[in-house]
């Protein structure tokens, strides 16, 4: 036995036309709807005894014009006005065809008023009736019929979904089962939104489901869920063919009425001038007199009979046509085979003037036929049947997707539809405890939105008429919309003025604009505040900080970033990302944000500090809405681009510390990659107003290279902190024999001078001297060393660890006798604080910062860069005079003690934010 | 009686009384008139007030690139470039906007995490200056895409600005490479957060980078 169900699903849609003044010509398009499509349908509607013949969708635009007491009024005296005309039109109708038919547009028009004026000028009560007695289902569409798929965010959909939600709920007294997405329009997720706001079912093209992935196992001859559990039923392409195509339809029949030609367009001006519109437009009267005949212009009068006589043709023709479906595919069991077609409402009656008459034909004689189901009814019968799939994005439009909507024509929309979208997220978020009015304000704001992203503007666009109304539709609610965000957020708030703009267009009396709040924002507002008493806020840049360390910058800003919270600041350290590190996290009081680039595998060097400068930038900006900044201090060239972007767009002085630079560490300027650095390292100091240098070497150095005014920088040794120097205190990893040992960390790079060290040692082997050196650190240096201490045979003599953890290293600084620290070139050395910190005697470098800190035989040693004799000679002095090697160990550990603390280190710093902030003259005064 | 009398009676300093001799009528009627009048010019400003002048604005300080799906084998990008980014991209190239090479890179990213360079494949766009938006066509249905609008470097590297968000093409027809089947599946078993596959739509917070 064959069996098989019909579905008719009808949605009732207009844009919002409300005017404030009166006689807009885009009104009319909604009184035409009522005229010629609602109100002949509730005639059919009302003959029927049945129960689930029809689904119908209301737009709120709809239902919100619907039940408007001043559209109601205006649409009152359009048909009283109408009736009118039609007086005219008896007196100047000459034949008996002509007569019959104004006779029959008058008997027509008292039954459409006296029908209005029945259900108290609100048809919306009709509806409901046939609603709550089951004869129809009503559901309701997206809250102006916004294109979802095209909506940017989460929360605007939700919008238009819960405003549709309670405008329904308001005019139907319950909430809707079903949804009618705008131009069936679908795209993964929206399901989820749906289904979370309590929506089970909704409509798409056949195409969706037929591409569907897995591939249903019913094709289209029944619904699917969607991944989220939403039913989607598929429109049946072949029945609904019958009535759209535009050459095979019914409505082309030659006997139904012509939609074009309108008496308007055939009258004397003078005649049909009161009917038409106020400015000296002609626009429809609704009053056509001629047949569609054939191709030809000349067309022959309207014959209500022969009209008549096609509508039962037609509604047999299509209760037929749904028999032959059922013999096809009536064997598909379960769910049994069903056949939806869903179809503007309009279409019927406005386009075929004859649709609604054609639908209660169908209606009546398929009682019998056929078995019309809602899809209520039969979801509540089969939901255990239906297969899940995923589907993709897909429309009932031109092509089954996008075209209509973005086009050359109308695609420039969205910019400006989802700039509002962020900017409602922005204003809730910043108005998280609004007054009345401000409140008010945000639900403006939220309405232009709506207003603003009808489908209806992009799909007029794309057409032929009325075009200027979409565009100027469109601008009008994106203006409405800033000014009303200037007012809020400029704090002119006032009671008369929102008002006048509540009034203006008045739809949709509720609105929860708190949908917007995103879960995150609300969550940050319920933070505390910032505590008070914390002196500056201090946003630190460097593009290395712990776990990554390539050299000695990570750990300095480290040091120094916790010293200035020891200090009472608030810090934030934004540096780069890092594998297995939190994206953000609080360490001892430092806030540290690791930001990733858009390319942070960018084969060249400099495209990956521009990509992270880039995405700093943008991250800073952000975090500043939340977060007030008094000072940026940005470490070294890599975070140039960033400091200088931030100084300028939040207005902040900027402090920069320089620890080295590619002029020094290559003794010149000698590729074009040296040059790029050189030149960002200018324009940090340039852009600086004060600069921080490690030492008077380093202060020389820029002094030269830059030319700077000497007056801008100052000179701050490095710290060491000897806490974290303390060895570690359990087991032993390392190798422990009595072999005087020197010891040395440092990146594996050419100007540490290890290689004088490999020479030294040569030379010490050569004199058979009892002397081991141990060098950990990693570079690109690392295995060329190993390689030549292999080949030289020094391995008694020298050992290069390679990368060592923090506790190793520790433990070698403990376990050896001296340490050594041979750079060619060293701004600073803080790895020579650590040795003196470590309680050992010192050999460094008479070169740049190291120079500075030693005193030769006070509180360590010196040698000639790259001297290899004098290497040795220093070395060989310490080996050989244990007392005086401890008494230089002595005192270099007071020296770190006392000068380079990070106490001291951070009020030196603190005193260069002051200056910063106020300038020098403030501060001497 | 016009209006325009009225005025001109007014403006030569005639009292009402005046006014409705001359123009032979009475005081009532005159003042009605001139009232009427006096409330017509109130509404008119009142009116105008709300009746601002819509203004669509070409472009906004923000950066942002956004995708849309179209059709099957087309998608719509538009972009927004702030003044301060472009300064900043102008600091790192030392090189002036206008002089930058603009291209749009498009990404295949079907079913990749997409970390910046590794997609299945890509292929660029150069975009003419003075432009925010492009239709990006000749794609492949059913993929994932992301594109990037960057710029080219002085090494000729391509250097990423903005990223978009990821949109799928649709399908086109019956779904026979069975990208989702297994997502499908593995959804449906209710032991996964989060699906597998790309659904379309941002969640944006204002305070998205205060944690």
């Amino acid at each position: 036995m064959k069996e098989g169900y019909y579905s008719l699903v009808l949605h009732a849609h207009l844009p919002y036309v409300r005017h404030k003044e009166e006689g807009r010509l885009e009104e009319r398009w909604l009184f035409e709807a009522i005229t010629e499509s609602y109100i002949p349908l509730l005639w059919e509607l009302n003959e029927t005894e049945s129960k689930d013949v029809l689904t119908i969708s209301f737009s709120p635009p709809v239902l919100e014009m619907l039940a408007d007491p001043t559209i109601q009024e205006r649409y009152l005296d359009y048909i009283i006005k109408t009736e009118e005309l039609l007086g005219k039109e008896k007196k100047l109708a000459e034949t008996k065809e002509e007569k019959d038919l104004v006779s029959f547009y008058i008997n027509r028009y008292q039954k459409i008023k006296n029908t209005f004026i029945g259900y108290n000028k609100n048809i919306l009560y009709a509806f409901r009736e046939l609603f709550e007695k089951r004869v129809i289902t009503c559901i309701t569409c997206a809250a102006t019929h916004a294109f979802l798929p095209y909506v940017k965010t989460k929360s605007a959909i939700r919008s238009q979904v819960v405003e549709a939600i309670r405008c329904f709920e308001q005019h139907f007294g319950k909430k809707p089962r079903g949804f009618w997405l705008p131009e069936c329009a679908i795209a993964p997720g929206i399901d989820r939104i749906l289904v979370e706001e309590g929506i089970t079912y909704t409509f798409v093209d056949e195409h969706a489901v037929l591409n569907a992935e897995p591939v249903p196992s019913k094709g289209s001859g029944a619904p699917v869920y969607s991944p989220h559990g939403l039913i989607l039923f598929p429109r049946h392409t072949t029945l609904s063919s019958k009535v759209w195509s535009s050459t095979l339809g019914y409505p082309g029949d030659v006997d139904y009425r012509e939609f074009y030609r309108d008496i308007a367009y055939e009258r004397e001006w003078d005649y049909i001038k009161p009917y038409v519109h106020e400015d000296g437009i002609r626009i429809d009267t609704g009053i056509k007199h001629k047949r569609i005949t054939g191709e030809g212009e000349e067309k022959a009068i309207y014959v209500r009979k022969w009209a008549e006589g096609k509508i039962q043709a037609h509604a047999d023709h299509f209760l037929y046509a749904i028999e032959n479906e059922i013999n096809e595919h009536g064997d598909q069991c379960y769910p049994p085979y069903l056949m939806v077609t869903p179809f503007d409402a309009e279409l019927f009656g406005h386009w075929w003037f004859e649709g609604p008459e054609w639908i209660g034909q169908v209606i009546k004689k398929g009682q019998n036929r056929i078995h019309f189901v809602t899809p209520e009814s039969y979801i509540d019968r089969h939901y255990q049947d239906f297969d899940t799939s995923h589907i993709s994005f897909s429309t009932w439009g031109r092509e089954g997707y996008g075209d209509v909507w973005i086009n050359e024509k109308n695609q420039y929309l969205y910019r400006h539809h989802h700039r509002m979208e962020t900017d409602l997220a922005t204003v809730v978020a910043l108005f998280s405890n609004p007054t009345d009015l401000e409140k008010r304000y945000l639900k403006q704001m939220v309405r232009e939105w709506m207003l603003a992203v009808s489908s209806d503007w992009a799909f007029i666009m794309d057409g032929q008429s009325a075009v200027q109304y979409a565009h100027e539709r469109f601008a009008t609610h994106l203006s409405r919309f800033d000014v009303t965000k200037e007012k809020l957020l400029s704090g002119s708030v006032q009671d008369e003025w929102i008002l006048r703009m509540e009034q203006c267009y008045p739809f949709l009396r509720e609105i929860d604009e708190q949908i917007f709040f995103s879960p995150h924002d609300a969550y940050i507002q319920t933070k505390e505040e910032a505590d008070q008493e914390q002196k500056r806020s201090i946003l630190m840049l460097s593009w290395e900080f712990p776990p990554m360390m390539v050299g000695g910058l990570s750990r300095h800003v480290f040091d120094l970033s916790r010293a200035m919270v020891k200090e009472g600041h608030e810090v934030h350290v934004v540096t780069s990302h890092v594998a297995g590190y939190p994206d953000y996290e609080i360490n001892q009081g430092v806030h540290v944000h690791r930001i990733k680039g858009l390319q942070p595998e960018a084969a060249n060097f400099f495209d990956w500090v521009g990509s992270l400068n880039i995405e700093m930038t943008r991250y800073i900006e952000k975090l500043a809405r939340k977060t007030q900044f008094d000072i940026i201090h940005a470490h070294d060239w890599l975070v140039g681009v960033t400091a200088t972007a931030i100084k300028r767009s939040l207005q902040l002085p900027l402090l920069a510390t320089i620890h080295a630079t590619e002029h020094g560490r290559n003794n010149g300027i000698h590729s074009e990659l040296q040059y790029e650095i050189n030149q960002k390292e200018w324009e940090l100091t340039y852009e600086a107003d004060r600069v921080i240098v490690c030492s008077d070497y380093m202060k020389e150095e820029l002094l030269t290279i830059f030319s700077m005014p000497e007056e801008k920088l100052a000179v701050i040794p490095n710290g060491v902190d000897i806490d974290l120097l303390r060895p570690y205190t359990g087991l032993s990893t390392i190798e422990n024999n009595n072999e005087f040992t020197v010891f040395s960390v440092g990146r594996m790079v050419k100007e540490k001078g290890y290689q004088t060290v490999i020479d030294a040692a040569a030379l010490l082997k050569e004199r058979n001297e009892k002397i081991r050196f141990v060098i950990a650190g990693k570079g690109p240096m690392l295995q060329a060393y190993q390689q030549q201490v292999a080949e030289r045979q020094l391995d008694s003599h020298v050992t290069f660890l390679g990368f060592v953890s923090d506790e190793e290293r520790n433990e070698w600084f403990s376990r050896c006798d001296a340490t050594i620290f041979p750079s060619y070139y060293e701004p600073f050395g803080i790895v020579a604080l650590e040795g003196l910190a470590a309680g050992k005697a010192t050999i460094v470098s008479d070169t740049g910062g190291l120079a500075g800190i030693i005193r030769h035989e006070e509180n360590g040693l010196k040698m000639i860069p790259g001297d290899v004799q004098s290497l040795a000679t220093q070395v060989l002095y310490l080996y050989n005079h244990p007392i005086s090697r401890e008494a230089l160990a002595t005192q270099g550990l007071r020296d770190v003690k006392s000068q380079f603390n990070w106490e001291t280190i951070a009020k030196q710093t603190e005193d260069e934010i002051e200056k910063c902030l106020f300038g020098e003259l403030e501060l001497t005064i | 009686m016009l209006i325009e009398e009225i005025l001109a009676l007014r403006e030569k300093g005639y009292s009402f009384r005046k006014i409705a001799i001359e123009l032979d009528t009475t005081v009532g009627k005159v003042q009605y008139r001139y009232q009427k009048h006096r409330q017509q010019l109130e509404e008119n400003k009142e009116n105008d007030e709300m009746n601002f002048t819509p203004i669509v604005p070409s472009s906004y300080e923000r950066d942002e690139i956004t995708l849309l799906p179209q059709s099957p084998t087309s998608i719509y990008s538009f972009w927004e470039i702030s003044s301060s980014l472009r300064q900043t991209i102008e600091h790192q190239t030392r090189l002036q906007w206008h002089e930058l090479t603009k291209k749009i890179r498009v990404y295949d990213c079907t079913m990749v995490d997409f970390n910046g360079h590794n997609a299945h494949r890509f292929f660029d766009i150069h975009i003419p200056e003075m432009t925010n938006n492009w239709m990006i066509s000749d794609l492949e249905p059913n993929r994932t895409f992301i594109i990037d609008l960057g710029i080219q470097t002085r090494q000729g590297s391509f250097l990423s600005l903005l990223r978009s968000n990821a949109i799928d093409t649709p399908r086109t027809e019956k779904a026979t490479q069975g990208l989702h089947v297994e997502a499908v599946n593995q959804w449906k078993t209710g032991n996964q957060n989060e699906p597998q596959w790309l659904e379309h739509f941002s969640t944006y917070s204002y305070y998205e980078t205060v944690k």
